[in-house]
């Protein structure tokens, strides 16, 4: 009986233990750097505006994300990476009507540090994360290098200090489709992205890999300036 | 999947489960009783539960993890409440209605409402706020396990409602541990051990063998 269990509990733990390597990743794609602003829509109505910046820094990548409604900044995340994009550090700031919710986070190799100051106090997680991962605030840039194509698919886990949760994420090249944003019309790939059982739809220009549109099951991004 | 076929699938896993634990019981009217005892369990656990785990968090998860013991097992406080709070309300409702109902058999009237519990849980956690949406066949089956653990291990405990006191002690320890080592699969993944695959196991194998527990006695 001893045997089963201990049978059982090494296939629970495998269960979780992904081989998946880390993706080949092209940097040159990003040039030295963008920033892209997205309309955000519910149901047909502008509600918000996000901000994607991506530069290279003198020793890595810096990505920022910022969404503001109202003229006022709701949440700001920025991830610093190394020169192969793996995370080095991410700080998140979150506006609600609760109040101010500050998350830093430390990558060191697997070893993953969170801390929080929330309005109901102060936390600190420490997590093993299992490779390859990346910070939640990166990956839709980071999909910008990958070698989008026919058949294309990969398998990576995601960080995400605002939950403190490591999620499974599978990107899939679906196919073709052409695109209508307000910055223009393209063909593009449309990618699903395979959160455990959530999945969501981000769609990329062949040309490029731009990110047009981003569909999360409630809201849509669509592309509205390129700089 | 749509949440009518969802709920129509774990009303069918709920009707295995009355022929599997309280077969021909529910003819009586104790038995609905118990259902009805079930269902209104889940909204005074739901009540209790948050705040004694948020309590454990700050007083006693924070000062064990300060000594040195790893979160991993700190946390395990917190599944342990949910089993602590949850077997309490539920034995408290079989309590009622096996003394009121007069009934010489605790057992079914355990399952019925540990039943009660696991689908009134699984329509206000999962099936109703994704209505718009449909609701994932992982988080169905999820559902229908957790149902089924409900049902098992709230037998175990009313069991114990036979031996008096010192049964009824026995069968809400055995019941309590036995919900806070299925929930500490939450804990696991939430400390990055378990995928959500092996998560979905862990809760899988953790129902079948309190059903098999509680099959077991209901056949003595």
């Amino acid at each position: 009986m001893r045997r089963y269990v201990m049978v059982l509990l090494v296939a629970l733990v495998l269960t979780g233990c992904g081989s998946a390597e880390f993706p080949e990743l092209d940097g040159s794609l990003l040039g030295d750097g963008s920033t892209a602003v997205y309309g955000v829509f519910r149901d047909g109505t502008r509600v918000a505006e996000v901000t994607m910046s991506v530069s290279r820094e003198a020793e890595g990548w810096s990505f920022r994300n910022v969404t503001l409604a109202d003229g006022e900044i709701l949440e700001e995340a920025t991830v610093k990476a190394d020169g192969e994009f793996r995370p080095l550090s991410g700080h998140v700031v979150i506006r609600t009507s609760a109040g101010e919710y500050d998350i830093r986070t430390q990558y060191s190799g697997r070893r993953v540090i969170i801390e929080a100051e929330t309005p109901d106090g102060s936390q600190t997680i420490k997590r093993t994360a299992k490779e390859p991962y990346v910070d939640n605030d990166q990956l839709l840039n980071l999909i910008r290098t990958m070698p989008l194509g026919e058949g294309f698919e990969t398998r990576i886990f995601l960080v995400s200090p605002k939950t403190a949760t490591l999620v499974d994420a599978r990107i899939k090249v679906e196919g073709l489709e052409e695109v209508r944003v307000p910055y223009g019309e393209f063909t593009a790939y449309r990618v699903a992205l395979i959160f455990e059982i959530v999945e969501q739809t981000a769609w990329y220009s062949t040309e490029g890999h731009i990110l047009l549109k981003y569909y999360n099951g409630a809201t849509t991004l669509e592309l509205e300036r390129l700089e | 999947m749509s949440v009518v076929i969802a709920s129509v699938t774990l009303l069918l896993a709920a009707v295995v489960l009355v022929r599997v634990l309280s077969p021909g019981e529910w003819r009586r009217p104790a038995w609905w009783a118990a259902v009805v005892g079930g269902m209104l369990s889940f909204p005074v656990a739901l009540g209790i539960q948050p705040t004694l785990q948020k309590g454990y968090l700050v007083y006693i998860g924070q000062a064990i993890t300060a000594m040195g013991v790893p979160a991993l097992i700190a946390d395990g406080g917190l599944a342990l409440i949910s089993g602590i709070v949850q077997e309490a309300v539920k034995l408290l409702a079989v309590f009622i209605v096996f003394k009121v109902g007069a009934t010489r058999l605790p057992g079914p009237l355990g399952a019925a409402t540990g039943l009660g519990f696991g689908v009134i849980e699984a329509f206000s956690l999962v099936f109703l706020p994704l209505l718009g949406t449909g609701v994932h066949p992982v988080a169905l089956v999820e559902r229908v396990f957790a149902t089924t653990f409900h049902a098992g291990v709230t037998f175990i405990a009313a069991a114990g409602l036979t031996g008096g006191l010192r049964g009824a002690a026995k069968g809400y320890v055995i019941a309590a541990l036995l919900h806070g080592m299925l929930n500490y699969g939450v804990i696991l993944k939430a400390h990055w051990v378990l995928g959500l695959l092996g998560t979905e196991i862990w809760v899988a194998v953790g129902s079948l063998l309190t059903l098999g527990w509680a099959w077991r006695l209901r056949a003595r």
